[in-house]
Formats: C-alpha cells, structure tokens, sequence
C-alpha cells in the first residue's frame, strides 16, 4: 500500500514522463498497427488499428527476412566471438604482465577509438575489394572482429583493478598463464564480458552502412540491410508488409533485451562512450 | 676500474634483460591478432585514405593529382552546402540532447519510489530495441505523403501545413532533426541518469533540510554536477553526426536535390554511386581531421577542468 501512497505523491511528475512517453511509443504503435493491416484496410483507415488482423503480411515479409537470420548468426556470432576471444587475452597480458612495449601497445590500441569506422568506409572498401572479399560473409566478419579496442580498454581496466594476491598464489601453487587466464581472469570477468557482448551484438545488429556496401549478393544479406531493400528497395511491398519485415526484425533485440536487462542496461551506458 | 664495473653492470642488466625478453615471447604472441587486426583495418585505412585523398582512383587506373581533391571539394558548392547542412543538424541535436534527456532524468530521479523510478527508467530504454534502421522507415512512413504527420495534421484542423515532408527542400532538414521526437529514449538519457545517481545522497538530503525546493536543488546541485555528462554529450553528438550518414541515407538519399545532404553520404556515395574514390578519400579525411579537433578539444577542456564523465 506504500507504493500507491508513492504513487499518488508523485502524480504531478507521473503526468509528465506520461506526456514524454506517448510520443516515445508512437512509432511502435504505428509500426504494429499498419503491419497487421490489408490494403483495403489500410486504404480505408491507415493508422488506428483494424480487425481483422492480418497474418498474411507477416508470411510475406518473413519469406524475405527468413534467409537474413542465419547470415547475423553467422557474421555477428563469429565477429563478437573473434572480439571476445582476442580481446580478452589481449586485455588479460597486458594488465597482469610487464614486458617490454607495453604502454606503447597500450596507446596503439587506445589510439583506434579515435578512428570512426565510418568515416574510413572508402580506405576500406577498397582493401576489401583487394583481398577478394567482397560479396563474402568475411568482408563483414573481419572489420568487426577488429573492433576490439572498446572492449579491450573496459577489460583492461578490469584486470588491472583485481588483487595481485589471487594471482600470486596461483602462480605458487603452480598456475601456468593459461590456468590463470581461464579459470581466474575470464569467470571474474564474466558480467563485464556479457554486457559488452550484449553491447557489440545490439550494435551489429543495428550497423546498415557497411554491409550495403559489400554486400549485394541476396543471399548473403544481413537483416537491417534486407530490411531496407525489402521496404524501399525497387518493389516496393504493401506498407502493411514492410512495417511487418520492421517488426521481424525487431523480435531478436527484443528477446535479447528480456533475457538480460540489467546486462543489457549496463553494457549500453558503458557502450555509449564509443558508440 | 669504477667504469669498468659500471660496464660489467650494465652488460649483465642487458643479459638479464635478453633472457626475460625470451621468457616473455609467447605474451608476445598472444597479443599479436589484436595488433594484426587493428593494423590492417584500422591503421592502414587510416592512412591509405589520407594517401588516396590526394590520387585520382577509378577501376583501371591509380594517379597521383596533389592536391586537386581538396581545391575540388573547396570549390564544391554542393558540398559547402553539405556541410551547411551539417552544421544545422550538429546544432539541432545539440540543442535537443543538452534538454530533454536531461529534464526526463531529473524527473524520474525525484521520484519517490524506487519501484517507480525503475520501471520509467525501463519504459525509457526499451524503444532502443527497434533497430534504428526500422525505426528511420517508420518514420519515413510518418512524414510521407499519406503518413502520420499529415493524418495528424488534418485531423487537428491544420490542413494547410500538410506536406511530403521529405520532397520539399525548405523543411527537409527540420523533418530530420525531428525524427525520434521526443528524443529521450536511449543512451543520452541513461548518461544523464548515471551522473545522477553518482551525486552523493548528502548532498542531496542536506539540501532538502536546508529546505531548498526542487527547483533550486536541479539549478544550484544537479545541473553543476551533471556539467561533465554535458560535456560529454555533445562531444559524442558531434562526433556521431560527423560521422553517420543513416539517416539522411535511408530517408532521402540527400534529398530533394541536395538539400539533405551531408558530407558523410557524399563520401558513400563516392563509392557506390559514382566511383570517385579519391575525391572520397579527400572528404573522409577532412571529416577525421575535424572529429580530432572536437575530441582534442574536449579532451583539453576535460583536463582543465579536471572532471571526468565517466
């Protein structure tokens, strides 16, 4: 009963975050909405919901999303694996180990946070086209593999902060580097390592740019680029079947952002500095 | 014989030296993917942009014309009005993300209940999970012809204001900026609400015995402690709209004719649409020298003033 005293208290304050949140909402609301319209009904009534709803646009648009899925699995899964894998160890050598160069390959990695993906899409193209990679799942892959230098630096930090003494006695009791790694490094950091997963997956998933450049083959195409060309590519399909293919497209991040809230929250506010 | 010992010293620390360099090669070697990677498609696109910028590159030929790239683009009136139309989105955004993440924030802190305040954090944060992609042609939907601004519109009584937003050049840029209305939801909100909850609870509850009103207490301890958030912000906007090209890319192609066209997207469109990937480069590298500018700049005021974000 505390709580509706709460409640009532703060009505005021209620009232507007209500008057920010109706339009925050807006979009998804139209987007569910025109997606389960026909064309008649949209004809007749383009925006406000209408019954009955209609499955059948959603058939449509998964039959050209369907085949998109397995291309994320494949390029997100392999890039994000790649960053975690290399990045990790990478972080883990150069935060519990002193050798010579150090600091300096520290400063090279940091350094590349100051070089936008973006803005080196030309450069790029053009390596990409020289090792023969266009119109392949690695001319994606590899340039997201290399994004590391985010997670390696969050890691870093992480590594460096834990206390010597684990490692120490470790490394008496007879730990070799790999024991180290493995069964103390990567369980400590395993929340850190999930948010920045979360993080790196949210983000491909999000990344159109890149992929419409390399990209052409049908069959190779991610779902935020087929989601493009399906809705404003050169056929253009029903507007209930393009907002469809929007919603499909959503469903993952959606799953992926109920089964890891809190993750998902803290790898995003973390994200945010490169993003 | 003092120098000789010294000599005997320093041979032996340079021994020692050699036979941990030795011990340590495999660290070596566990690092070296990271620095392969980052070298090939980071460092040297870096640079082999810069060097193209001044070559002119087609499919048959690669030839080296100075500084020709650049005293095109100068002379570009179309992309001059490109960066025109850059800086009017730069300091709409800015506008808009210095506001009213910022006011949202404060409001959900000053709730009462931490259940509440929870659950509107939550509701804030969910839209992220559409895809911006999916949510630039929602939008593309809301200004087009029959779209949602115009049944709004009419339905409102204001018939006459109805458009195709994004076919009419003198507000095309306004219909961009205002995509994501109310532009709360997402990580600006969530850096704000961060530096919130990092201000110390006595502080806050000193003020509230000194008897201080909510208002003073957001003027005179919140928005000077949340000053680095703020700072941070508009560096990553800046730099975010430096770079990005999405939007304009997927809701107009920079148009009508070029009046949606930011520098960013001409660069694109150097390499899918006309093949001109030295004038390209010529654009690349004046974008990445002007994120260098902010981020230094920023970096220097940060250090001034001695706060940091994050």
């Amino acid at each position: 009963m505390r709580i509706f005293h709460y409640l009532r208290r703060d009505i005021p304050l209620h009232l507007i975050l209500l008057i920010f949140a109706i339009p925050t909402y807006f979009p998804v609301f139209v987007m569910f909405s025109i997606s389960g319209k026909d064309y008649f009904q949209y004809g007749q009534q383009p925006l406000l919901p209408t019954l009955p709803f209609n499955f059948s646009n959603y058939e449509v648009a998964w039959e050209a999303m369907a085949g998109t899925y397995l291309n994320n699995v494949l390029i997100i899964g392999l890039g994000v694996t790649g960053i975690m894998i290399f990045g990790s160890l990478t972080a883990f050598v150069l935060a519990r180990f002193d050798f010579y160069g150090r600091k300096l390959i520290l400063y090279f990695i940091i350094s590349v946070l100051a070089i936008p993906s973006t803005i080196i899409i030309v450069p790029l193209f053009m390596l990409i086209v020289n090792f023969g990679l266009i119109n392949t799942r690695w001319a994606v892959i590899l340039p997201y593999m290399a994004q590391q230098s985010f997670a390696i630096v969050v890691l870093y930090t992480f590594f460096s902060n834990l206390p010597r003494e684990i490692f120490e006695s470790a490394e008496i009791d007879g730990a070799g580097f790999f024991d180290m790694y493995i069964y103390f490094g990567i369980p400590l950091a395993r929340p850190i390592i999930s948010a920045i997963g979360v993080f790196l997956i949210w983000l491909f998933w999000n990344d159109y740019v890149w992929p419409s450049l390399v990209l052409s083959d049908p069959e190779l195409q991610t779902v935020a680029l087929k989601l493009v060309v399906f809705s404003i590519g050169r056929n253009i399909p029903e507007p209930g079947q393009g907002m469809a293919a929007s919603v499909i497209s959503s469903i993952p991040l959606v799953v992926l952002f109920l089964a890891s809230m809190r993750t998902f929250i803290a790898g995003l506010t973390s994200g945010a500095i490169k993003a | 014989m003092a120098d000789n010992s010294t000599l005997g010293q320093a041979r032996f620390r340079r021994t020692i030296h050699w036979a941990r360099l030795k011990h340590q090669a495999p660290l070596y070697l566990l690092i070296l993917p990271t620095v392969l990677m980052l070298l090939i498609f980071f460092y040297y696109p870096a640079i082999q942009g810069f060097v193209t910028s001044f070559q002119y590159v087609d499919i048959r030929l690669t030839q080296w014309v100075g500084l020709e790239n650049y005293e095109r683009a100068f002379n570009d009136k179309r992309l001059i009005e490109s960066f025109k139309n850059l800086g009017f989105l730069v300091l709409c955004n800015i506008g808009i993300v210095t506001t009213l993440p910022l006011i949202v924030a404060v409001f959900i802190f000053h709730l009462k209940s931490k259940t509440a305040q929870y659950w509107w954090r939550v509701a804030f944060v969910i839209p992220i999970v559409v895809p911006a992609v999916a949510s630039i042609l929602v939008w593309r939907w809301m200004y087009s012809l029959d779209g949602g601004i115009n049944i709004i519109l009419s339905a409102i009584g204001l018939e006459h204001l109805v458009r195709g937003w994004l076919g009419d050049s003198d507000v095309v840029l306004l219909a961009l900026v205002f995509t994501n209305f109310p532009w709360v939801a997402g990580l600006n909100f969530l850096i704000y609400y961060a530096g919130l909850q990092d201000i110390s609870e006595e502080v806050l509850d000193a003020a509230v015995v000194d008897g201080a009103s909510s208002w003073r207490r957001f003027l005179n301890i919140e928005l000077p402690l949340l000053r680095p958030q703020m700072r941070l912000l508009v560096l990553l906007t800046l730099v975010f709209w430096l770079r990005s090209f999405e939007l304009p890319l997927i809701m107009t192609n920079g148009g009508p004719g070029y009046a949606s066209m930011v520098p960013g997207l001409r660069m694109y469109y150097s390499i899918s649409r006309d093949f001109d990937l030295g004038y390209g480069s010529a654009i690349g590298t004046i974008l990445f020298a002007l994120i260098l500018v902010v981020t230094l700049v920023q970096l220097r005021v940060t250090r001034r003033s001695g706060d940091d974000a994050i």
